[in-house]
């Protein structure tokens, strides 16, 4: 089945071979969000299995507002939605300029990060968002 | 006989991060069965065993760019070949074996729900065998280059990769190709991957090998991870009197930080 997926990368939103639909990335976007405190929440494409997370916890864990005592080194992932949980200590804002350097450095793309306004879920896309190398 | 491992350290796919490095130790034992000539067997029963270790290293200055080093050492090994009486002589190896160095040169990609690279590989053969009975490692200098393309989803992992080597003294020039499909499991909540994994390598003395089996992959945690394979000769066929219908099996330990 996977055999027929060769191809060229592309950087479109809907490209690969996507496990879950982004309604269903959404959904659990929200859920983590209304579940958990003190976290960045982002979709990173790429990142597909626990391995992948091996770079992202030594780069992230080392950021100056990431709770490593939480999570695994301060980071949590879900494989299927590519969703990444980043653990931050109480009151820190997250340097999105640092975490895109971090997660680009560890090999993967960041491409949105999310919040709640309202209760409902908004997605707020990284302007630059570095390719891979 | 194959004395090439076309992965690369640590389990061909890490450190995949800038400023990463790696070390892996392979445990190797294989046993051929019987001797060769071309596709018959010329003498049953005339074994070969060799154990070796495989001490392997990786730094990636960037993750597009990487060093890797092989440097095998035969703890042991022995062939039986005929003394022309018609019996056994038994001949033995052991030592350091000939490095490899390689400069694998990838291009990643990450897409929605699947991520994998493209690679180009030189790779140069450094001559540090000594001289036994008779020798696994030939102690000559060699020039490859390997190509290879994979990539993973959250359940499956794909492998491939072509190499072709040649050496300035008299082995044949060799092109290997690999295949390699892999299922993603998570037992005990650590992750874990199964594959089945075909090799075909190819000499141009005339040999072919088609060797294939099971293979999984344990990542215990952040640093350390283990590999182990089996493999069985599928098609033998040697261009000149040499052992093989055998079997191989590596045990791996992979660290990375």
């Amino acid at each position: 089945m996977f055999l027929l997926s060769f191809g060229p990368a592309s950087s479109h939103g809907a490209d690969g071979d996507p496990d879950v639909k982004q309604e269903v990335r959404n959904l659990a976007a929200e859920k983590k969000l209304k579940e958990s405190k003190d976290i960045s929440l982002l979709y990173v494409k790429g990142l597909v299995c626990p391995s992948c997370a091996l770079g992202i916890r030594i780069k992230v864990g080392k950021l100056p507002f990431v709770d490593s005592a939480r999570y695994k080194r301060g980071v949590d992932m879900d494989s299927k939605a590519q969703l990444l949980t980043v653990a931050l200590l109480p009151g820190a804002k997250p340097d999105n300029e640092k975490m895109i350097k971090a997660i680009t450095d560890a090999g993967y793309e960041p491409a949105e990060w999310y919040s709640l306004e309202k209760g409902k879920l908004k997605a707020h896309p990284f302007a630059v968002a570095k390719k891979s190398k | 006989m194959l004395v090439l491992l076309g992965d690369e350290p640590v389990m061909n796919m890490m450190p995949r991060w800038d400023n990463g490095w790696g070390l892996q130790l392979i445990d190797e034992y294989r046993h051929e069965k019987d001797l060769l000539l071309d596709d018959r067997t010329a003498y049953s029963g005339f074994t070969e065993d060799v154990h070796l270790l495989h001490f392997q290293g990786v730094y990636t200055w960037d993750r597009s760019i990487r060093l890797t080093y092989k440097l095998p050492y035969v703890l042991d090994a022995r062939r039986e070949m005929p003394d022309g009486r018609g019996g056994k002589r038994v001949e033995h190896d052991n030592g350091i074996g000939d490095a490899t160095l390689a400069l694998p040169l990838k291009k990643y990609f990450n897409l929605d729900g699947r991520s994998g690279s493209w690679m180009f590989k030189p790779m140069l053969r450094i001559p540090l065998a000594g001289n036994d009975d008779y020798e696994i490692y030939d102690n000559e200098w060699g020039g490859g280059l390997g190509l290879g393309y994979e990539f993973e989803m959250s359940r499956f992992a794909f492998t491939s990769s072509v190499g072709f080597w040649a050496f300035d003294g008299e082995d044949p020039s060799e092109i290997h190709l690999t295949l390699d499909l892999g299922y993603k499991i998570e037992p005990f909540g650590t992750n874990s991957t199964l594959y089945w994994e075909t090799d075909f390598h190819y000499e141009d003395d005339g040999s072919e090998t088609l060797l294939s089996g099971p293979a999984i992959y344990w990542n215990f945690n952040d640093i350390t991870h283990m590999r182990l394979e089996w493999k069985h000769d599928f098609y033998d066929k040697q261009g000149k009197l040499d052992h093989g219908n055998g079997d191989r099996i590596l045990l791996s330990l992979g660290l990375v930080f």
